[in-house]
């Protein structure tokens, strides 16, 4: 008799129907409500798989309760207190933990959460009125009153919090003015008319007052609250956090849209990108980021699912235009900036450094935005004859050396960037080659780290080229100030190439300054033509994002605006896990 | 006389103390530069925003009086300053992640002192023959194999071949299992290849050490003699040679003694071992100069004490030496 292995995978499918009809039946004896919340629940997960067309998402299985998640990161969270956590890092975990007035939806686009609708904003521009839900609460049962949320503000600007930490409060103070509350409603008063008002700060995660008055800043700097909350009303409770092992949450089931899936959440810090895509391989965590060249491996791992989607950012390089040192005396001239980029064949950087995973870039707004412009002129492509064109109409002559020359000085300058990003490490590699061949000599001088890299930028700026990259903030925002307004160019600032443009600082002042979304478009589509014109640095690419996801977890349909947290992470509500026995 | 002495050389660390931490504070402030730990480059901070920021972690004042402040705070207060980055206590870090690197070096060297003295006593014995040059050689390798390589290795193999082929496999890192871990055979489970590893390194130094001290000892005029008398080899060699051979044995395992707090940094950055070489490693990374400051000064304190104390102990314990 020849014995007949039994398909594993039905064996599964099987047991999973046991325990389904058992859940189901319980539930609809014990609570009626509780099911129909389940059920809407579930068809919410359908819809968002069927819309995102999520490559994790397997729309025909029906979701499991229960389960721990384990997500393998290489840094670590520093604070989960939100107002004073400045990195990515600790927003992944405590937008879990605390949610907000408004959340994102996977289009950028904002929904209310805890607020019942979108705000009404005065006809000034200058008011925003919330009415909070009230069915909030706390993970401890207690209800969620317009006092947190006042509260909560009051961190970010009220003077008697001078001395928190981190980066949320300096800038959020030249925004908001005031947060008080008027019965269940909430009214926050803003300094100046500012578009970006509410991405900014529709979305700050609400945390309890009894926990936070009459502490101050540099006691909330060190408070327990930034290791071990003891409430939230997010998705997930705090449970337990060994430093620089593993951070754990663990459902709330007073979570306002019902309990989710998952019964654990856990952080876990994982020493590297290698050891992420071990891990991965060998299952002891769920999901992981990995790096661009791990793609391909991770593609063919049997347990794993690969997403692939485009982030809300760019990687640059920025020329310096300081005509006081060498490099800015060659690149003060846009002719020369333009035939560099003629001069750069792009699409074979992103498939040499990027490993094919990341689009090159034709504006500074990513296409993501809703304000990219698709017909942005000028376009460059790789033209070495234009390249040279460009340069002998510059006077920049071809020497005996191979090297251009003008006036006996010869078109070389220096590179830089961190030398412990091997993919920017590469770029640059690929700058020198391919500028070689117009007669450019490009010398590669790294710094170690990006701490020196970006003390560069902001400070000493000594360089000829820098390649860096932005993430944009906040995700779907597309003003830029900050990297091509005037007034960076002070120390600390991080137009480090000092471009200075009063047209193009006229256009982000006004764009920020207007509501009118088509009319912002507009004035964001004039800006882009003039960037790219004027090539103050070239936007490279916008890099994808890339995560491996074991095949168990389901719904897992993280995209470019979902990232780090953001709109609270909404997809965590959908996610679920097959068990283990 | 012995206080004299102590007195002495307590005298005789301040410039040691003062170098390493000087050394330590210049090397942190030079390669971090101005940068503050804990910000991502966020466009939306201005110069002003920075200089704030800067102004209140007090990384604007001169070098001087920050190196003063630190150093006072250690010497006068007993506080080693605060993380750059989540702003809790230096020393809470040191005391937590304490504990499991100590479980890992002590079992390492354990497991060394077990290994390395059978096989040196086997290699003086067997002198010449091959399992000689085959434990010669393996000795060789531990010595010249770097452990990130080895480590890694072991996990290409251990973990994720094996976990491939269906095969009992090994955690690939961190000291217990993430969910549900923390029994004692979840932590052996997880103890196997970091201790390997590290120990792999001592082996292949000390059981040269023994096989040395005891090809010295075995042609000594006493062992000699205790064979001539007809004593069973057996006594001779385990009771008459080896504890004299591994008297110097006992010195090199002591000198190991300030690596149970330091030693293991590379293995434990490989396994993602929780304990302070990987946290010193991590935080060095991400610029949380004032823990990385801390953690070396910590360390640098306990070496200098712990010789201090060995010195004493020496004199305590052999009567033949007298300080003066």
């Amino acid at each position: 008799m020849r014995l007949v292995k039994k398909d594993p995978g039905f064996d599964r499918f099987e047991r999973f129907l046991e325990e389904w009809s058992r859940r189901d039946f319980l539930k609809a004896v014990g609570m009626g409500t509780a099911y129909a919340a389940f059920l809407s629940g579930g068809i919410a997960a359908l819809e968002a798989c069927g819309s995102a067309a999520g490559p994790s998402g397997q729309a025909s299985a029906k979701p499991q309760k229960g389960g721990t998640l384990i997500e393998g990161w290489s840094t670590e969270p520093s604070y989960l207190l939100p107002a004073r956590s400045s990195d990515v890092y600790s927003n992944i975990a405590n937008r879990l933990l605390f949610e907000a007035l408004l959340t994102v939806n996977k289009d950028g686009n904002q929904q209310p959460n805890f607020a019942q609708k979108m705000p009404d904003v005065s006809s000034d521009g200058l008011t925003y009125t919330f009415k909070l839900r009230n069915d909030i609460k706390w993970s401890d049962g207690s209800p969620l009153t317009p006092d947190d949320v006042v509260a909560t503000y009051e961190l970010y600007y009220d003077p008697k919090y001078e001395g928190l930490l981190g980066n949320n409060r300096p800038t959020a103070k030249r925004y908001i003015k005031s947060a008080t509350s008027q019965g269940d409603s909430i009214i926050l008063q803003a300094m100046t008319v500012y578009a970006p008002f509410l991405l900014n700060y529709g979305v700050l995660p609400i945390v309890p007052k009894k926990y936070i008055a009459g502490k101050t800043g540099p006691q909330l700097n060190t408070d327990e609250f930034n290791s071990a909350p003891p409430v939230s009303n997010g998705k997930f409770k705090f449970v337990s956090w060994t430093k620089g092992d593993k951070l754990i949450l663990s459902r709330n089931d007073n979570y306002f849209r019902g309990p989710v899936n998952l019964d654990t959440w856990v952080y876990k810090k994982v020493p590297d990108a290698v050891a992420v895509l071990q891990q991965l391989k060998t299952g002891e965590i769920d999901v992981g980021r990995l790096d661009f060249s791990s793609y391909d491996e991770a593609k063919a791992q049997a347990n794993l699912n690969v997403l692939s989607f485009s982030t809300f950012g760019f990687d640059e390089f920025i020329f310096q235009l300081d005509p006081n040192k060498p490099a800015g005396q060659i690149f003060e001239d846009k002719l020369v900036r333009q035939a560099l980029v003629w001069g750069l064949d792009r699409k074979a950087m992103v498939q040499a450094a990027y490993f094919g995973q990341a689009t090159v870039a034709d504006s500074v707004e990513p296409p993501t935005s809703w304000a990219f412009n698709k017909d942005v002129q000028p376009k460059y492509t790789y033209d070495t004859k234009k390249a040279g064109d460009l340069l002998d109409s510059a006077a920049w002559k071809l020497g005996s050396s191979g090297i251009r020359e003008k006036g006996g000085q010869k078109l070389s300058f220096e590179m830089v960037t961190n030398a412990d990003n091997s993919t920017r490490v590469k770029n640059l590699q690929i700058m020198q080659e391919q500028w070689k061949k117009i007669g450019v000599d490009a010398q590669i001088k790294n710094m170690s780290n990006l701490g020196l890299l970006s003390d560069n930028l902001t400070s000493s700026r000594q360089f000829g080229v820098m390649f860096i990259g932005f993430s944009l903030q906040p995700f779907g925002e597309p003003d830029q100030s900050g990297l091509w307004h005037s007034r960076q160019t002070a120390v600390g600032g991080n137009n480090g190439g000092l471009y200075k443009n009063p047209a193009v600082d006229k256009l982000l002042d006004d764009a920020v300054a207007t509501l009118d979304k088509a009319k912002r478009k507009d004035l964001y589509v004039q800006l882009q033509n003039i960037l790219a014109g004027e090539l103050p640095s070239c936007i490279v690419c916008n890099p994808n994002g890339i995560y491996g996801v074991n095949k168990r977890v389901h719904n897992y349909n993280l995209g470019t605006f979902w990232l780090y947290g953001y709109g609270n992470s909404p997809f965590m509500k959908d996610v679920w896990v097959e068990q283990k026995k | 006389m012995l206080a004299k002495y102590a007195a002495r050389r307590l005298l005789a660390s301040i410039p040691v103390v003062f170098g390493v931490t000087t050394v330590t504070f210049l090397l942190m402030k030079v390669t971090a530069g101005n940068y503050v730990p804990g910000l991502d480059l966020d466009p939306n901070l201005r110069p002003e925003d920075l200089a704030h920021i800067r102004h209140q972690l007090g990384v604007d004042q001169p070098l001087y009086l920050q190196y003063w402040q630190w150093i006072s705070g250690i010497f006068l207060h007993g506080d080693f300053g605060r993380s750059m980055l989540d702003g809790t206590p230096v020393l809470s870090h040191i005391l937590l992640r304490l504990p499991a690197t100590l479980e890992l070096t002590l079992t390492a060297i354990l497991l060394g002192i077990a290994i390395s003295i059978p096989l040196g006593v086997t290699g003086a014995l067997r002198r010449g023959s091959r399992l000689d040059h085959f434990l010669t050689a393996v000795s060789v390798g531990g010595f010249a194999v770097p452990q990130f390589w080895l480590g890694l290795m072991m996990i290409l193999l251990f973990s994720v071949s094996f976990k491939a082929w269906g095969l009992p496999w090994l955690p690939s890192g961190g000291r217990e299992s993430t969910v549900g871990g923390g029994d004692p055979l979840d932590l052996m489970v997880h103890l196997v290849m970091p201790a390997t590893v590290l120990a792999f390194f001592y082996v292949s130094i000390w059981s040269r050490f023994t096989r040395s001290s005891m090809l010295e000892i075995l042609s000594q005029d006493y062992v000699r003699t205790a064979r001539a008398k007809g004593m069973p080899e057996g006594r001779v060699v385990y009771i008459h040679s080896l504890r004299n051979a591994i008297v110097p044995l006992v010195t090199l395992v002591g000198l190991e003694l300030p690596g149970l707090v330091a030693g293991g940094l590379v293995v434990e950055v490989v396994f993602g071992w929780p304990g302070l070489g990987l946290m010193a490693y991590e935080r060095a990374k991400s610029f949380d100069f004032t823990l990385v400051m801390g953690t070396t000064t910590f360390v640098a304190l306990l070496v200098i004490v712990g010789n201090l104390l060995a010195d004493l102990l020496y004199a305590v314990l052999d009567p033949r030496i007298r300080y003066s």
